[in-house]
């Protein structure tokens, strides 16, 4: 597979100032300024191939953002190398910028007061793009994003998942290779964030579009990629497909039953989570007992009526990976 | 090639020019702050001038003189905060990763935004200077170099609102500055009294400073004409040049500052 990011030993890290709080100790540090060290990223490396969707998540402050601003060149790294299809960031930022585009979903690239449309014929002009080309382009876009109905709308007056649209489809105006989305679905309610999702995957799939997302939201991650990495304190500390996380990480599972009789299991690697009359609920630990295991002990002693296997929400995983960094 | 950078930025003026008409009450409120400036001021100068000129100005020559100065002062877009703010949230960025230059894509920003204030301001204050004092020291050549002049003026006052937004990259708290700038303009500038008022040695030292060249230059050249204009306009390019070069330079060093700060 062909690859189209490159990252190798990337670090970045400045000096920030460290003043106590108080009057005296303003005045203290105007004269003595005391500066502290923050690396915040230090010595990443991984690459990104051509057609995939990658989630690169973490949580606040973790360096997601400093990463994103070196691979589109706005940061300098303080050392490593970045190669994002075939050009160095830093040195050829204006180059690149027509190769990529960008979502920032708490930032907004429209104009508030005028229609969608406004902004984007201005970014095709930014763009520096043909006529014909654009306005063949925005047809393309207008269709596949349904946004005919709002597109003479000012800005002001659309939902945030009108806008959210909006901004993913300007942002393909110039029909970038890499998309970098940063935190697409943010603040989106569970309907238009399956929607927004859906276009990405389409997006990916009909136009090979390869996706550097960053996103708080699990369910982004789950629904839309195959492999992840995850950075805490500037560091990477996971790196992997999204099933390889599930599988490496699924070693409980949650079984919901409904028994004829009372049973109380007593076997290692079995905690009781909920018990109600005969309705029963447990966390089976699978590195000490198969479902197997627990299954039969149940039969043994009654029957079933109703049961079910649940594994363990992506999101808690998510958090076991951060506790752990 | 050159066409299709230009045309970007004549797209973010447009844009500008277009959002801008969605505050067409602003305008208003602008209007009623500028008349009550005349009123007020006419007052003042027909004390002042009672017992004939000063320095070459009449009554009626100060009070087109001061409509003028206000109409460029009122006009100025003030986007050092936003620009400012943009440095310290870094959202500045959002900015960098677009193919376009930010200072051009501010000054397009900016032009467009004054240019509608200014005329607005020349158009008004002219329709009260001349329903009130029947008389109107201007010719159609004076306006028309007067304009290119307010223009430059204008761009030269941009490079200020640059530097201070600028600033927001070494400095956490800018505003300072601003009120600092917008005293220079008052005084040196010559927004309320002409430079010619005063004594030689301070007349001298305007002469060497950009702010007379934001408002005194260009409201001197509506009522001077061609003379004027020769006189001050290479003056004001070259104010053009040394400021504006140096904000170039100086926000190639800023970048790198973000890279410091950034993340």
């Amino acid at each position: 597979m062909e690859k189209v990011v490159e990252v190798s030993d990337l670090a970045k890290s400045f000096k920030t100032k460290v003043k106590k709080a108080g009057l005296k100790e303003s005045f203290k540090s105007l004269i003595h300024p005391v500066y502290k060290d923050v690396k915040a990223v230090q010595d990443i490396s991984f690459s990104v191939e051509k057609g995939e969707i990658l989630a690169f998540i973490g949580p606040n402050g973790a360096g997601k953002s400093t990463t994103i601003k070196m691979m589109t060149g706005i940061l300098y790294p303080s050392h490593g190398t970045v190669n994002v299809l075939g050009l160095i960031p830093w040195k050829s930022r204006k180059k690149l910028s027509y190769k990529i585009g960008s979502v920032f979903g708490q930032k907004s690239q429209m104009w508030f007061h005028l229609p969608p449309e406004d902004s984007f014929h201005l970014m095709a002009d930014i763009y520096e793009l043909d006529r014909i080309d654009y306005r063949n382009k925005l047809t393309e876009l207008v269709r596949r994003f349904q946004l005919e109905s709002f597109m003479h709308q000012p800005v002001r007056k659309l939902s945030l998942g009108q806008r959210i649209r909006c901004e993913i489809a300007v942002s393909l105006i110039h029909s970038p290779e890499i998309l970098f989305l940063d935190e697409p679905t943010i603040g989106l309610d569970v309907v238009v964030k399956n929607q927004i999702r859906d276009l990405i995957k389409d997006l990916n799939q009909r136009n090979q579009l390869t996706v550097f997302l960053t996103s708080h939201d699990v369910g982004d991650v789950e629904k839309l990629c195959r492999r992840v990495i995850v950075i805490d304190h500037g560091k990477l500390i996971l790196h992997s497909t999204v099933n390889e996380l599930k599988h490496a990480y699924l070693q409980t599972k949650i079984l919901s039953l409904k028994l004829e009789d009372v049973y109380t299991p007593k076997i290692q690697g079995v905690t009781i989570l909920k018990q109600k009359g005969t309705g029963l609920k447990l966390e089976v630990d699978t590195t000490q007992c198969s479902l197997q295991q627990i299954i039969d002990d149940i039969i043994k002693n009654t029957s079933i009526v109703d049961m079910m296997i649940s594994e363990t929400p992506m999101e808690e995983i998510i958090e076991t990976i951060y506790n752990g960094s | 090639m050159a066409m299709k950078s230009l045309k970007k930025y004549l797209t973010i003026f447009q844009i500008t020019f277009v959002n801008d008409l969605m505050y067409t009450r602003n305008f208003i409120g602008q209007f009623m702050f500028f008349g009550l400036f005349l009123f007020v001021y006419s007052f003042l100068w027909r004390a002042v001038f009672k017992d004939g000129q000063i320095e070459g100005f009449s009554f009626v020559k100060m009070m087109w003189y001061f409509m003028f100065t206000e109409s460029i002062m009122l006009a100025k877009f003030v986007f050092h905060r936003e620009m400012a703010q943009d440095i310290k949230t870094g959202d500045i960025a959002y900015h960098l990763n677009k193919p376009y230059s930010y200072m051009l894509f501010m000054y397009a920003k900016y032009m467009s935004s004054s240019l509608v204030r200014m005329f607005m301001n020349l158009l008004f204050g002219s329709v009260i200077l001349f329903v009130t004092l029947h008389e109107a020291p201007i010719t159609p050549v004076n306006l028309i170099l007067g304009v290119f002049s307010s223009i430059t003026g204008l761009t030269i006052n941009f490079t200020f609102y640059f530097l201070i937004g600028m600033s927001a990259f070494w400095f956490e708290e800018n505003t300072a500055f601003h009120f600092i700038y917008s005293k220079f303009l008052f005084t040196v500038g010559g927004l309320f009294i002409p430079i010619q008022f005063f004594p030689d040695w301070l007349k001298q030292l305007s002469d060497k400073l950009p702010f007379m060249y934001i408002l005194n230059a260009p409201a001197k050249v509506y009522i001077e004409g061609v003379d004027e204009f020769i006189r001050v306009f290479p003056l004001q390019l070259l104010h053009v040049c040394i400021w504006g070069g140096l904000i170039g330079m100086l926000f190639i060093v800023g970048t790198k500052k973000l890279a410091i700060n950034g993340g």
